[in-house]
């Protein structure tokens, strides 16, 4: 019996010795707000539906749904509320439980399906009179979730496995560099895009500390460290494998269980055309009457610049039409119809391709694929016929080229794409790097490429754009609209003469410039009258930053954007009398050269057709 | 047999001249008493009130903004009413004196009296006319000058006075000013003028085909050259963002047959046929038309008809009471080419009686309101909101400006006394006040549209929330916010 037990301990050694190291297991609270809902969703009609996808991880044990929901107090009590998971039924309750008390917890079975993403939906099929026709005549009906609902996670994965640490629920990052290092310090800059597009369906909060806070994950960039290197919670990188991180080499990387892995540089030529598909957008088939939409959002930070000559190549398929109802297909874009044809009675494969006006292509390009199907009168009668549509994701959109070259904050912010290099001068502006590609990270996905230089004064060539991060005497050779190392300068309205900005000697700005330094698309970050400036850049979020539609923005306490250029002038010390003078004499000079010139050529052609000789 | 009209005396012509100013004042002060009762129970054409904007911002804009006299837009509609500082009056005197004319070209011709009296009584009272002369001169100047066009074409195939041709032909090219469509009936008009003469002499044809094309092909090239200038894109005015093809709803059915010759003839026919009760007697006149060279004529005479179809086939068909008036003025310049009928005479008469019925159904939704209030005293309010918020607007503080984009919110910008205090698109602080709202504008309006360039860059509008601001008033079409404090 003691022979047993001591070969018993040796056998249980010998298995965890050899054994891989074991599961943590964890428990994770998924926001609708992280997952980019911070408002109520509110879905009308008899059939109000609303769909949430969730990655579908290794760790994955276990899901529960904590729904908030109100439903159309006219909504009769018998009506019901269903929740699916990939497209099954697993729960229903009727409209009368859910007043009781606005709230269901559900535990979503995962057996039932093995798609991933999970796609989980809350469907309603509400009425109020029973016929169905009048109840969809009424508007009345609709159905609310509110942004507090949540999912639960029960994960349990292994500590070591590098490719499970940007496979996680959680979504608090805390990202450590040590002091002083200025190696780290840049190598970070690059880091919290790099999570973002590794984790691009929830809102990864990043903060750039000194020292491991309270986050439930924390990346650590260590000079002279392995490459890659986990711990429990805390990923260890070398600055020099920061630009490793990224989505296209995530196969490689989530293969490694150790340290050591290098991913090779992604290289593609930039493709004229991009499938519903690639932009995320599954086969998406909807059931209805009346007017059943498909959104199709394009934006110019998924294709890398503002599309010319932009088609959209739709296949969508429908069943036939009953008798005594119409239906139509409609394409609009950005709120304006641009397409429509009838569907065909026998329910078919419709095609079309539709040129989108230039007029109505932007940065963000809302296409909808509207397909109206209508009852005539007296065919409804308390069962409704509906349509059955779907709207392949093998559609496409297609354009002959990309505007590239941003004219305002906003355009940059959302053309960015490709190689960007981010050129820092010192690791004061650290934190404003950071911040910014992080808040990036949140509104576009499209770079490839990141490389972080010290900046010396000029932008390299080989880079599609070009971010500079550097005080206001270092950025002279860029040609950018605002010269802030100026003792003041004034933004003047040319029309009126009116100061629209003064700058103050006391008191520190941090400004935002868009340029073409050497050809390169450039975004320079730098500051006025002291680096105190850069308080407000460290602060800028990527809402702030889509809404600056000037090519200067300055940042204080808020932060206004002017269009310096062709429209309103910067007039610095020293330049405003000869600026007036210019303002008002330029009309009589421009009159007096033309007079000028008419003279020469009046005496020219009589000097040569010899009419001053008569 | 004509009617033995009198010599023309010097008296005979002042009379004539006098009573036409005095039909002219008497319909100008009908139109006017008309539009202002319906606008001050708060119904107006849109289309008036974009006009009166473009004028309001081009006389006292902050800065005065000259390309919104019509560097894009088709310009004549816009110029003609700048002398009256105001669309309303505007519109009463433009419209006075072309109905006027109206009439007074049919009492100078050879023409059955019946037939001129019902005719006459048409264009004057038929709600038709009626709504174009009320609210929409552009459209009204523009079926006038394509029916009078049409008129002397036939004129000259019938007689063959070149003054004839010069001034259709002028007269033609002038309404590309007010519509740019009209050029879609250029494909009818040069082979129908110049065809009949080829086989005599190819020079006259040419010159014929010359003639009829130059003006038009000479206004919209110059139009193309100052949208270069201006603009920067020679044809902005065709597709540019503000272009005129983009200030009318296309209608779905007419989007699915563009393109397609079948479907687009389909919806032509379809669409005139829907107007037939009061465009009937345009197709019965066809049949009693004299003089020589027939087929031309008839040619000629359909030239509404393919305005119609080119228009369908091109996707830019909006149905309207533009069109119909196309028919109803190319019917009433061509009395004196009629054969005396009294079928004819029915026919329009019945086309008068059914035309107060048929605008209650017409698709477009001003102008069924518009019959509504004229026949049943039913008035719609359409711009009561926008009035409502100029008010509150007004009786702010002078100075305080007001941040917009008029590409959506112009009704506010025209119903307003101050369009100074507007920021608008145009102007070069505009960018600024996006981004930064406070520290510019104390008011900020925005259309609920996903077109207006404040909502697209503020989403949470629509919830009510745009940060620094209260939301004072909401609309079906627009929400109202007022700063909370003064940033400054």
């Amino acid at each position: 019996m003691k022979r047993f037990g001591r070969r018993l301990v040796a056998l249980l050694l010998l298995t965890a010795a050899f054994a891989p190291a074991a599961a943590a297991a964890a428990q994770s609270v998924v926001g609708f707000e992280s997952l980019g809902y911070p408002d109520d969703i509110a879905s009308p009609g008899v059939y109000p539906a609303a769909t949430f996808y969730l990655p579908r991880y290794r760790s994955l044990r276990s899901l529960a749904l904590d729904l908030d929901l109100d439903v159309a107090p006219l909504a009769d009590p018998r009506s019901s509320v269903a929740v699916t998971v990939g497209g099954q039924p697993v729960w229903e309750t009727s409209v009368a439980a859910i007043r009781k008390h606005n709230h269901v917890h559900i535990a979503l079975p995962l057996a039932s399906t093995i798609a991933d993403p999970l796609a989980i939906g809350v469907r309603g099929h509400l009425f109020i009179t029973g016929d169905v026709c009048s109840d969809l005549a009424s508007q009345s009906l609709f159905m609310t979730i509110h942004p507090t609902s949540h999912f639960t996670v029960q994960t349990s994965d292994d500590p070591t496995d590098i490719r499970s640490f940007f496979r996680s629920y959680e979504n608090h990052v805390d990202v450590v560099t040590p002091s002083g290092n200025d190696e780290a310090s840049r190598a970070a800059i690059a880091l919290p895009y790099r999570v973002r597009q590794l984790e691009p369906w929830h809102d990864v909060q990043l903060a750039l500390v000194g020292a491991a806070g309270s986050a439930t994950r924390t990346i650590v960039v260590r000079p002279g460290s392995a490459a890659l290197e986990r711990t429990a919670n805390v990923l260890t990188v070398a600055p020099q494998q920061v630009a490793a991180l990224r989505a296209e080499s995530t196969a490689l990387l989530f293969d490694a269980r150790a340290s050591g892995v290098t991913a090779g540089a992604a290289a593609g030529a930039p493709s004229q055309r991009v499938a519903l598909s690639e932009l995320g957008i599954p086969n998406d088939t909807r059931t209805g009457v009346g007017d059943i939409p498909f959104e199709v959002p394009l934006s110019s930070n998924r294709i890398g610049g503002i599309p010319k000559d932009l088609h959209f190549h739709l296949g969508f398929t429908h069943t036939p039409l009953l008798e005594h109802t119409t239906g139509m297909l409609q394409i609009q874009a950005n709120g304006t119809l641009i397409a429509a044809r009838e569907l065909s009675q026998s329910g078919t494969t419709e095609e079309m391709d539709v040129a989108v006006p230039s007029r109505l292509v932007g940065t963000e390009n809302d296409l909808r694929v509207v397909a109206s199907y209508y009852v005539g009168p007296g065919s409804c009668s308390g069962s409704l016929p509906a349509l059955t549509g779907t709207l392949s994701n093998a559609s496409y959109f297609s354009w002959s080229g990309l505007d590239r070259q941003p004219n305002d904050v906003s355009d940059f912010v959302k053309i960015l794409s490709g190689n960007v290099a981010i050129l820092v001068s010192d690791e004061r502006f650290t934190h404003a790097a950071f911040r910014f590609m992080d808040e990036l990270g949140r509104v576009n996905k499209r770079v490839r490429d990141i490389t972080v230089q010290k900046f010396d004064g000029s932008v390299p060539s080989g880079y599609d754009f070009a971010l500079v991060f550097a005080p206001p005497e270092s950025l002279a050779r860029l040609g950018l609209p605002v010269h802030a190392d100026a003792a003041t300068f004034r933004i003047v309205n040319p029309l009126d003469q009116r100061n629209l900005f003064v700058s103050t000697q006391n008191r520190s700005i941090g400004i935002v410039q868009v340029g073409a330094a050497s050809g390169t698309p450039t975004l320079a970050f730098t500051y006025f009258h002291g680096a105190d400036g850069l308080a407000g850049l460290e602060r800028l979020s990527g809402a702030d930053l889509l809404r600056q539609v000037g090519n200067v923005a300055f940042v204080a306490d808020d932060i206004t954007s002017y269009e310096v250029g062709p429209k309103l002038h910067v007039v610095y010390e020293g330049d405003d009398l000869a600026t007036k003078v210019w303002f008002w004499a330029r009309i009589p000079i421009g009159l007096a050269l033309l007079g000028a010139i008419v003279f020469v050529v009046m005496f020219a052609s009589r000097r040569l057709t010899g009419r001053n000789a008569a | 047999m004509g009617i033995a009209l009198p010599e023309p005396t010097f008296h005979r012509r002042a009379a004539g001249a006098l009573a036409y100013l005095l039909l002219a004042a008497v319909l100008a002060c009908g139109y006017y008493v008309l539009g202002s009762v319906l606008f001050k129970a708060d119904f107006v054409s849109l289309g008036l009130l974009f006009f009166s904007e473009k004028a309001a911002l081009a006389l006292h804009g902050a800065p005065p903004h000259l390309p919104n006299v019509g560097f894009v837009y088709p310009p004549l509609s816009y110029l003609i009413q700048l002398p009256f500082n105001d669309a309303f009056t505007a519109q009463a005197v433009l419209a006075g004196m072309i109905v006027a004319a109206i009439v007074r070209s049919i009492d100078r011709r050879d023409v059955d009296p019946a037939l001129g009296w019902v005719v006459k009584t048409f264009i004057v009272f038929s709600p038709v006319t009626l709504f174009l002369a009320t609210e929409r001169y552009g459209e009204l100047l523009f079926a006038t000058l394509l029916a009078a066009s049409v008129h002397y074409m036939t004129r000259f195939l019938r007689e063959g006075y070149s003054l004839h041709l010069f001034t259709a032909s002028t007269l033609l090219g002038t309404t590309f000013f007010i519509d740019f469509r009209s050029i879609f009936v250029m494909l009818l008009f040069v082979p129908a003028m110049a065809l009949p003469y080829a086989r005599a002499s190819r020079a006259q044809a040419i010159s014929i085909a010359l003639t009829v094309i130059v003006p038009m092909a000479f206004f919209a090239l110059a139009w193309s050259y100052v949208n270069w200038v201006f603009v920067g894109d020679p044809l902005a005015f065709v597709s540019g963002s503000a272009s005129f093809f983009h200030t009318f709803t296309t209608s779905t059915q007419a989007l699915a047959a563009a393109g397609n010759p079948l479907s687009s003839a389909l919806l032509s026919a379809r669409e005139i046929a829907f107007t037939l009760p009061i465009t009937a007697p345009y197709f019965v006149g066809l049949f009693y038309l004299r003089g020589t060279a027939r087929i031309p004529t008839v040619l000629i005479y359909l030239g509404p008809v393919m305005l119609v179809a080119m228009s369908a086939y091109l996707g830019v068909y909006a149905p309207s009471d533009a069109f119909v008036a196309v028919f109803v003025l190319t019917f009433a310049f061509a009395l004196p080419q009629f054969r005396r009928s009294r079928v004819l005479v029915c026919v329009t008469a019945i086309g008068f009686v059914f035309s107060f019925a048929s605008t209650f159904v017409t698709q477009e939704p001003e102008e069924r309101a518009f019959a509504r209030a004229v026949v049943g005293g039913a008035i719609v309010e359409n711009v009561r909101d926008y009035r409502d918020l100029a008010g509150v607007l007004a009786a702010s503080v002078p100075g305080d400006r007001i941040l917009a984009d008029d590409a959506t919110m112009f009704p506010l910008v025209a119903l307003s006394a101050n369009p100074e205090r507007f920021l608008l698109p145009y102007q070069y602080e505009f960018a600024s006040a996006l981004s930064n709202p406070r520290g510019f504008a104390r008011f900020v309006v925005v259309a609920r549209r996903k077109d207006d360039m404040i909502d697209s860059l503020y989403p949470d509008i629509e919830r009510g929330r745009l940060v620094g601001y209260r939301e004072v008033a909401r609309s079906e079409r627009f929400v109202a916010f007022e700063r909370l404090a003064n940033p400054q």
